[in-house]
């Protein structure tokens, strides 16, 4: 894992298929067509696998927008913008 | 993380990019896949679409909605989103459709072993039923040790223990009931990987998701292998070098008390992978032994080395000289009349495992570990004699080998044709109806050598082949006094504007010999004279396997015409059928 700060709307982007401007920290499965939770779980993987952890039920269970997904990886203490 | 953990997440993970790509290009798929499961299988898709894409497939998968599973299987049309998939694989779980029944009969309930059989044959039903009326290829899973909260596979009373095993054989009898099923043993799969590795809580909980990635991975590398075999033929001869492969060192250097074969390590690990070999020719794979040597020096070891587990005599081809292996591989095919596609290669040295992976991409290259503890694993890891595990046909099988030597010792007493006729050979015309369609298009995508123009068909093709009007499509059963071949011919003839065509005629090779073929074009022609048809137009397209069939068209009367048409009367044909019936045609 690098220590470069990741952009994280970039990174839900691409799982989501989606382009990156469609997104804002607002955005949750609710509001956004295709995030469903296929996607979320997709999601998961993918980030458990970039920075090299897994995450408790819980921390998925928590990670209902992007805004709080983010607040969930700062607090592990991962780069993420 | 240890280096193993790490190889083994970036292949995953290369896996899911593998994937991705594929998802975003416009490029038409060539396998159409529907997964129907007793739990949310998404997470299934990605690994099942790199492997199909790794085995130069280009698929595509849906999975049908979640917790239907049953009305999936009856309407597969509706779950698929209106058109029904070439494979569909049914994945199902004890703890997803009978955990409450199997809480009650831990528990000493009465009446919970019956509700359980009942749930059961509701499944065993479903998958009938879809055998029944659809012509897709279904994938069935056996059952994977059920994860429930109120037991555990190491409680002492081992009651969970015991029922499990009873369920799943059941499961695995009533699916042999059923024809045409092809089995994924998800059972042994997860007897393999270990059960409390393949399930991640944090997924089931949050989204009906039980396993890991890496057993995700694990099944799904397993239904594509199957997926793959029932469209590719299959592998039938273990190359294998000598020096550092079948034992210890080098004999032309180190002799026959130098080279380590025996009972104590490092000897112990060639001997084991000797072991595997002749298991594997018991199972009807030919060995040939490629070895750069003197052959008087490799024969000295088979005969006189007290820790060979081989012997001369299980060895079909032996290839020892000095040339390039690569140049050899051709030649060992060609003595056993198989293509270069059915050989695998083993060896310990890189370099020849290169220059033959270069030349023969067809030929799968295994490259033999250093470490002689390692190689039995690794031989294993390519599953390459891997067998599909099919209902139906193949228990006939082992009676027919037995049959055979009888049949055998007959032949060697009589002229062919009173061989023939001492058979008792009778050819039995059927229909290609959802009964046989699996078998049907299993002989059209595998048979190589008596195959008159060797078309390759999706059961798709097969189904839309079988509702034309324009096409007349039949297969033939074959027995002899001494047994059953079963399902052993096809032949399709298609309407033309002012002949009948026979675009497909294929016979497993079992049956050549017999005049089985003459049989079966003489119903195909009297198919034809019953839809009005005069003359019967053919032709034969040469492979590289087929040349058995070179002479069929002028054996049975066709004749060539100055526009380069080969053309027969269909009464004719019809009239001359050697081969008796079992069934009035």
């Amino acid at each position: 894992m690098s220590d470069t700060p990741r952009n994280l709307v970039a990174v839900i982007a691409e799982v989501l298929e989606i382009p990156a401007a469609d997104l804002a920290d607002s955005s949750s499965p609710e509001s956004v067509s295709g995030w469903d939770s296929a996607k979320s779980m997709e999601l998961v993987v993918y980030l458990e696998d970039l920075f090299e952890l897994q995450f408790s039920a819980d921390e998925i269970a928590a990670m209902s927008s992007v805004g709080e997904i983010r607040k969930l990886l700062i607090a592990k203490g991962l780069p993420v913008l | 993380m240890s280096q193993i953990e790490s190889d083994t997440l970036s292949r995953l993970r290369a896996a899911r990019n593998r994937w991705r790509e594929r998802t975003r290009s416009a490029s038409p798929s060539d396998l159409s896949l529907g997964i129907v499961a007793t739990f949310t299988a998404d997470a299934l898709i990605p690994y099942l679409g790199s492997e199909l894409l790794e085995a130069s497939f280009t698929p595509s998968i849906l999975s049908a909605p979640f917790n239907q599973p049953l009305q999936s299987l009856m309407l597969p049309e509706q779950a698929f989103g209106g058109s029904l998939p070439d494979y569909i694989l049914f994945l199902t779980r004890l703890d997803d459709f009978a955990s409450r029944e199997i809480v009650e009969f831990l528990a000493g309930s009465e009446n919970a072993w019956s509700a359980l059989l009942r749930k059961i044959d509701e499944q065993a039903q479903a998958v009938r039923g879809f055998i029944e009326s659809r012509k897709s290829t279904l994938l069935v899973g056996t059952f994977p040790f059920p994860s429930i909260p109120e037991a555990d596979a190491r409680d002492l009373e081992g009651g969970i223990n015991d029922l499990f095993s009873r369920l799943a054989r059941l499961w695995r009898d009533r699916l042999a009931e059923i024809p045409g099923v092809i089995l994924i043993d998800c059972e042994a799969l997860q007897r393999d990987f270990g059960v409390s590795r393949s399930l991640d809580s944090r997924k089931w909980l949050l989204y009906r998701q039980p396993y890991t990635e890496e057993f995700l991975f694990e099944l799904a590398s397993q239904a594509a292998r199957t997926i793959v075999a029932t469209r590719r033929s299959s592998r039938k001869c273990a190359v294998i070098d000598c020096d550092n492969t079948l034992w210890g060192g080098i004999i032309g250097e180190d002799g026959l008390d130098g080279i380590k074969l025996g009972d104590e390590f490092p000897g112990s690990g060639f001997q084991a992978f000797q072991r595997l070999l002749l298991h594997w020719k018991k199972q009807g794979i030919f060995l040939a032994v490629c070895s750069q040597n003197n052959l008087e020096d490799v024969r000295e070891v088979f005969r006189n080395h007290d820790g060979m587990i081989l012997s001369e005599s299980d060895v079909s081809v032996w290839s020892v000289d000095w040339r390039p292996k690569a140049q050899r591989l051709p030649e060992i095919a060609q003595k056993l009349n198989i293509g270069k596609d059915a050989l695998v290669f083993f060896d310990d040295n890189p370099f020849e495992i290169a220059q033959v992976g270069e030349y023969h991409p067809e030929i799968i290259c295994v490259t033999v570990p250093k470490e002689s503890e390692r190689i039995v694993s690794v031989a294993h890891g390519i599953r390459a004699f891997d067998k599909l595990q099919i209902t139906n046909d193949d228990r006939l099988r082992v009676n027919r080998y037995v049959a055979e030597s009888t049949r055998e010792e007959l032949r060697q007493q009589l002229s062919i044709e009173d061989f023939i006729c001492q058979l008792g050979l009778t050819v039995d015309t059927v229909l290609v109806d959802a009964d046989n369609l699996t078998r049907v298009s299993q002989l059209i995508n595998k048979t190589n050598q008596f195959n008159l123009t060797t078309p390759r068909m999706t059961v798709e093709e097969v189904r839309a082949v079988i509702d034309s009007p324009d096409h007349i499509i039949r297969a033939a059963t074959v027995s002899d006094r001494f047994g059953e071949y079963g399902l052993t011919c096809v032949g399709i003839v298609e309407r033309r504007p002012e002949s009948w065509h026979l675009s497909t005629f294929l016979m497993s090779c079992r049956v050549l010999g017999r005049g089985v073929e003459t049989s079966f074009l003489a119903d195909l022609a009297q198919e034809v004279l019953a839809q009005g048809g005069e003359r019967i137009t053919a032709e034969f397209v040469p492979t590289p396997r087929n040349v058995v069939c070179s002479d069929f068209l002028t054996r049975h009367g066709f004749t060539c015409n100055p526009q380069g048409t080969w053309q027969q009367l269909a009464a004719d044909l019809a009239q001359n059928r050697p081969a008796g019936r079992n069934s009035p045609a």
